[in-house]
């Protein structure tokens, strides 16, 4: 059985070693009522400031207790709260799940830790998190990480992604995008249509990005039947290489087209500074291509 | 059937048809190609429809299928058993001859058996598989069946496999008539010999020689060595050695065994260069002589080397009465009887009270006429026990005698040879058949004359009694069996007053014979037809083994003349009284055979060996096996270097031997680690104990100690680190913790000079034992404390006293705390080693408390106290206090044993009213210390200081 408590510790450490993360500076109009104030004027339940009155303002406006004491109105104005949901997905496939050597976690359970503590960091300032596709209702409690790995774990495996909340603002995706390319291509577009902002992460094992093999060599999929030998696979070294890099350039090109960022993750790569490129991808987006 | 090819001969040459099939191998092997490695990848998806541009041969490289094959080749010829017998030294022997093998099997021929069995097998395995052969050894006696019986080869090396060195020395006359009468056929001879001219050699060659051509494989480079004698000397017995070989000089150990076969003594016999003979002496204890059983040459494997000693060779134990008798030693009768008894006899003299609690064999009593009643019972019952009593006349006895007599005595002496007499002088002239002086051989020229004597009354037993008689007839020597014991009487006195004969040699052998243990005289007694059966035997090798169910008795009458031989090998007879032994190696006298009757082809046994080579030959197969493994391992990819830690782990185990232990080296690394990280820093030490939980407390109390410093003082301590006195540089710590566990501390020799060295070189002990208050604690952790220091070269300690720069080193204290309040401190006493200080200055390098400071400072590492302390908080403080003293006494000296305070101390004791100069003699660092507030919430806002209340 997984070790969700494990990764849970993992993801809740790796959090606390990211920065304070806010996507403020674009998406702030298609805010949605909630608790992350925003340093502004707006609708909320904290104070925010007390200014004069203009004739725009109603005299209702008019905070009359803080008015008697001088001779001018003054509006009290509350701080702006808004609530942002981001939505994580893991690739449930079994080729996803998988790993070449009992010392490295899974690639699945390496994305697992990192999305969860991006989603951590994101739901620390007031935002909300929660896992595509899963029922449950997004929260920001102190249960979330445990929430957001279980749910992770429980994604059905279905070759179709689900679709996204009407209220989600941000979702990342991470896969070995091993697969047919199409249905990805078609739902990052149908997503982005809907004005929300997206991370694709690319995580690949180190075997897979080294392809380190010699001599007689059977392939397999994992949960598939097909197998194939290859003499010497030293010689399919190049190709292979080949294949890899431009499945990788296919995906970073969906994700640019609508904006959206790529990353690529090898298993083992210290985690702090993924999370930092992860973290900067999402607020910036694509950088320009 | 057997193939020869040049040198080399298969003696299972069928085998070698299978390699016929290798071709049909290099079919097979080539048609099989190499399994595939089996990786699951996620990736694969991406090609799964590459084709594969380069498929792998669907065949084995050439050099594989080579190396296999090779391997197939080893195997099947080793499988054909190979020999390797270089044609010169194989004898050449036509089918049609029938085979003579003469085996010698004397004991002699243990040193060498093996080669000897090898030159047998060897001669075996150039035979035809049918072809006849005869095995006869020269310890036999019948030779009908051997003879009779027509031996394959096969069958003659399962015989000479089972042939042992048997426990006597041959005596070739039955083997030689028994030759004479060969089944028919020619005849073809092989005498291996154990180089030595046994009995009868002669006769054996000449019947050799006429039965066919001979040949003779002498043996000759297994020198025999034996034991041919036994005397007993007062030193200890003393052994005769012989051996065959006397060319170079040779030192053999020897060995002396009990009953049980434990190893008692152990003791060298050189032999010097050309010598043959050598004698050595076992000097040990008399206690130890008793239970010696028999001796062994170590490494002789021969029964010549092993001597058993039993019954009348052992050193008797004598006691002498020696009352009254020193007014002149010369010419008392107790010197005679010392000095006869000296060669063979531990003599020891006494009351007779004495001697009959000291275990005795023999008592001698010199003209004692009348014993107390309560003497004469416990004499009694010694000797129906078994002692043996010899007793001498004397005016004493002669006149007033006990019962304690072989025979009633006349009340009065016969003097031969005096004014009043006509009788001259009396002679000895010769013992009784049934004595045990009979074999003593009188000097007819030497006449012992008696001049005086104790005289028996007739009695019908008398003849019976009598040992020793004078020339007309009257009884000199009377002796009868009591009990299990003897009672003995010489009817003259010990000293040359009334004969010559304590003058004579044949005293000394009298004497000897007279202080035999009765068992041991048992021959006289007993029936003279008594037969010894044998209780256990000596094979050839010197290993006892059980005699053979039907082996016969000996006759007591033989057995002083008798040597072994097959009917009576070597080995332990025993009697109905009597235990003798029979020793193969007795009187023997090497006799190698120099040179060999014409017409014999002589050879030594090294020039025969053959060599089997199959092991070799299937030996290497296997290897070449395991080498192809690893290589169709590596071509396969399962093997690879850059990762796969197997293939380190197989060459690990291939070259096992060569390598250094892997764990030595780490250790090293991380001592060296240690030392760097012990050096950087400053850091306290504690003794790493038996005890976990001790251990655990010290390093608590000293990480403790370290943090309140840290907080307080400007010495900044590192995390404290558990020694090992052996290994860690002990030098650089300034201090180390030493916390007595319960059971104390038991030091090895090189941890106690570690700790001696560190001492010396100016470090401290602190040592807490931990026992707090009452008494017997006290005196218990005294012990455990004398038990630790024992070696270590303490001066003088004393408490320390309230001048101490102790008590104001860093914090002004009244005492010294710990879990237990105001504890003694001890250390050294200053005064007493100024004259050798070892710490400059004369600071103590001992601390001893008994308050438990280590439980009181100990902490976690947030500082969190970790056992409770009699008075709470703030004795805690009182214990930090205290330790912090103690590591700035140790760090600084008598730093603070100067001035500094005086005017402070002077001021509060009210004697200063003038503190201007104050001031001006303490630093602000230093002022420091006692100004500052203890951190704790007793309330109380100053450091304790003498004289506040």
């Amino acid at each position: 059985m997984r070790d969700t408590d494990r990764l849970r510790a993992d993801a809740e450490s790796l959090a606390a070693q990211l920065p304070e993360f806010q996507l403020l500076e674009r998406e702030l109009s298609t805010g949605h009522y909630g608790g992350a104030p925003r340093k502004r004027a707006g609708h909320g339940e904290e104070f925010w400031q007390y200014r004069s009155q203009t004739p725009e303002d109603s005299a209702s406006a008019i905070d009359w207790r803080r008015s008697a004491t001088g001779d001018d109105f003054y509006i009290r104005e509350q701080e702006l709260q808004t609530a942002r949901l981001m939505e994580i997905w893991v690739d449930p496939s079994e080729g996803f799940d998988w790993r070449s050597d009992e010392n490295l976690p899974t690639k699945a359970d390496e994305a697992r830790v990192l999305l969860t503590a991006l989603a951590l960091r994101f739901a620390e300032s007031g935002d909300l998190a929660a896992v595509l596709g899963s029922s449950k209702h997004p929260g920001r409690s102190s249960q979330l990480a445990s929430k957001l790995i279980e749910d992770s774990c429980q994604t059905a495996a279905s070759s179709a992604m689900p679709p996204l909340r009407n209220e989600t603002g941000h979702v990342v995706i991470a896969s070995d995008f091993y697969g047919n390319p199409e249905p990805l291509r078609n739902w990052v577009r149908q997503t982005a249509a809907k004005g929300c902002q997206g991370l694709l992460l690319q995580v690949v094992d180190p075997m897979e990005a080294d392809f380190p093999f010699a001599g007689r060599v059977r392939f397999r999929r994992p949960g598939g039947a097909l197998s194939r030998i290859f003499g010497r696979t030293e010689g399919l070294k190049d190709d292979y290489l080949e294949r890899f890099k431009t499945r990788q350039a296919e995906i970073r090109a969906i994700a640019q087209r609508v904006g959206w960022s790529f990353q690529t993750c090898v298993v083992g790569e210290p985690r702090r500074a993924l999370a930092h490129k992860l973290m900067t991808g999402l607020i910036h987006g694509a950088s320009p291509a | 059937m057997s193939l020869v090819l040049g040198p080399l001969l298969f003696a299972t040459p069928l085998a070698l048809i299978a390699l016929i099939g290798l071709p049909l191998l290099w079919f097979v092997l080539r048609a099989t190609p190499p399994q595939p490695q089996e990786q699951v990848l996620p990736s694969f998806a991406l090609f799964e429809d590459l084709a594969a541009k380069e498929e792998t041969p669907d065949k084995t490289p050439w050099w594989i299928i080579l190396l296999r094959l090779l391997i197939a080749t080893l195997a099947i010829i080793g499988l054909a058993t190979p020999i390797w017998s270089p044609p010169k030294t194989t004898p050449e022997f036509a089918s049609t001859q029938n085979v003579l093998m003469v085996i010698d099997n004397g004991w002699t021929s243990a040193p060498g058996w093996s080669s000897a069995r090898r030159s047998a097998l060897s001669v075996l395995d150039g035979l035809d598989r049918d072809q006849a052969v005869y095995v006869v050894t020269t310890t036999g006696t019948d030779f009908t069946d051997d003879l009779a019986e027509r031996l394959t080869p096969q069958t003659a090396r399962g015989q000479i496999q089972a042939l042992r060195p048997q426990g006597w020395l041959p005596d070739l006359t039955p083997l030689s008539e028994a030759l004479q009468n060969l089944p028919d056929g020619q005849f073809r001879s092989i005498l291996i010999s154990d180089g030595q001219r046994h009995d009868a050699f002669d006769a054996l060659t000449d019947v050799l020689r006429d039965i066919g051509p001979v040949e003779v494989i002498a043996n000759t480079d297994a020198p025999q060595i034996a034991i041919t004698q036994l005397a007993t000397t007062a030193k200890g017995p003393e052994l005769t050695l012989i051996r065959s070989n006397a060319t170079a000089a040779q030192s053999v150990s020897l060995s002396a065994f009990d009953e049980t076969g434990r190893s008692l003594a152990s003791a060298t016999a050189d032999f010097s260069r050309g010598d043959q003979t050598t004698e050595m002496v076992f000097d040990v204890p008399e206690a130890l002589q008793a239970d010696m059983s028999w001796f062994a040459v170590n490494g002789a494997t021969s029964a010549g080397g092993i001597w058993q000693w039993e019954g009348a060779d052992r050193v008797r134990r004598v006691g002498l009465l020696s009352e009254g008798q020193s007014m002149q030693p010369l010419l008392s009768d107790t010197y005679y009887v010392r000095k006869a008894l000296a060669p063979f006899a531990n003599v020891i003299e006494g009351s007779l009270t004495e001697l009959l609690d000291d275990e005795l064999n023999v008592l001698i009593l010199t003209d004692v006429g009348d014993l107390l009643a309560e003497d004469e019972t416990r004499l009694q019952e010694w000797i129906e026990d078994g002692g043996v009593l010899v007793r001498f006349a004397g005016p004493r006895l002669a006149a007033q005698a006990d019962s304690l007599l072989p025979v009633r005595l006349r009340r009065s002496s016969r003097a031969l040879d005096s004014a009043l007499s006509w009788d001259t002088p009396q002679a000895l002239t010769g013992f009784p058949d049934a004595s045990p002086f009979a074999p003593i051989m009188l000097d007819p020229d030497k006449e012992v004359l008696i001049r005086r004597q104790v005289l028996a009354q007739p009695d019908p037993e008398l003849a019976s009694r009598t040992w020793a008689r004078l020339a007309d007839g009257t009884p000199l020597v009377t002796s009868q069996s009591f009990g299990q014991g003897r009672l003995t009487l010489f009817h003259v006195t010990a000293g040359p007053d009334w004969s010559d004969l304590p003058l004579s040699g044949v005293f000394v052998e009298m004497l000897r014979r007279a202080t035999l243990p009765s068992r041991e005289l048992g021959q006289i007694d007993v029936q003279p037809n008594t037969s010894l059966a044998p209780q256990r035997w000596l094979n050839g090798f010197g290993d006892f083994i059980p005699p053979a169910p039907n082996a016969a008795p000996i006759q007591i009458e033989d057995l002083t003349t008798l040597k072994p031989t097959a009917e009576h090998p070597a080995g332990l007879y025993e009697g109905s009284a009597v235990t003798l032994p029979l020793n193969a190696g007795d009187g023997w006298q090497p006799a190698p055979v120099t040179n060999w009757p014409s017409g014999f082809t002589v050879r030594t046994s090294t020039e025969q060996a053959t060599r089997k080579l199959a092991g070799w030959f299937l030996g290497s197969a296997f290897a070449l096996l395991l080498a192809d493994l690893i290589i169709s391992l590596i071509l396969a990819g399962r093997l690879r270097f850059g990762k796969a830690a197997s293939a380190a782990l197989l060459i690990n185990a291939l070259a096992l031997p060569l390598l250094t232990p892997p764990s030595a080296h780490a250790q090293t690394e991380a001592d060296e680690n240690a030392t760097m990280e012990a050096a950087l820093n400053l850091r306290f030490g504690y003794l790493v104990t038996q005890d976990s939980e001790t251990n655990r407390k010290a390093e608590a109390g000293l990480l403790g100690l370290s943090i309140t410093l840290y907080r307080r003082t400007t010495v900044e301590p590192e995390t404290p680190v558990g020694l090992n006195l052996t290994r860690d540089p002990l030098n650089l710590y300034p201090f180390i913790l030493v916390v007595m566990p319960q059971g104390g501390i038991d030091l090895e020799d090189d941890e106690r000079a570690a700790l001696a060295q560190y001492l010396r070189n100016g470090g401290a002990l602190v040592i807490d034992t931990a026992t707090g208050g009452s008494g017997s604690a006290q005196m218990a952790s005294d012990q455990r404390i004398a038990r630790f220091l024992d070696g270590l070269d303490i001066p003088q300690l004393l408490p320390v006293d309230d001048d101490h720069v102790l008590t104001r080193s860093f914090y002004l204290l009244d005492g010294f705390n710990g879990r237990y309040p105001d504890r003694p401190l001890w250390v050294e006493s200053g005064k007493a080693t100024s004259g050798d200080e070892r710490r400059g200055d004369g600071i103590s390098s001992i601390f001893i408390t008994d308050a438990d400071m280590s439980a009181a400072w100990a902490s976690d590492m947030t500082g969190r106290p970790l056992f409770s302390v009699d008075g709470g908080q703030r004795s805690r403080e009182m214990a930090y206090r205290t330790g912090v003293n103690i590591v700035m006494y140790i760090l600084t000296g008598t730093y603070k044993d100067d001035q500094v305070h005086l005017p402070s101390l002077l001021e509060r004791l009210g004697e200063v009213t003038d503190t201007s100069d104050r001031p001006a003699l303490r630093t602000p660092e230093e002022a420091a210390p006692t100004d500052i507030t203890p951190p704790d919430n007793s309330g109380r806002n100053t450091p304790p200081q003498r004289g506040d209340d």
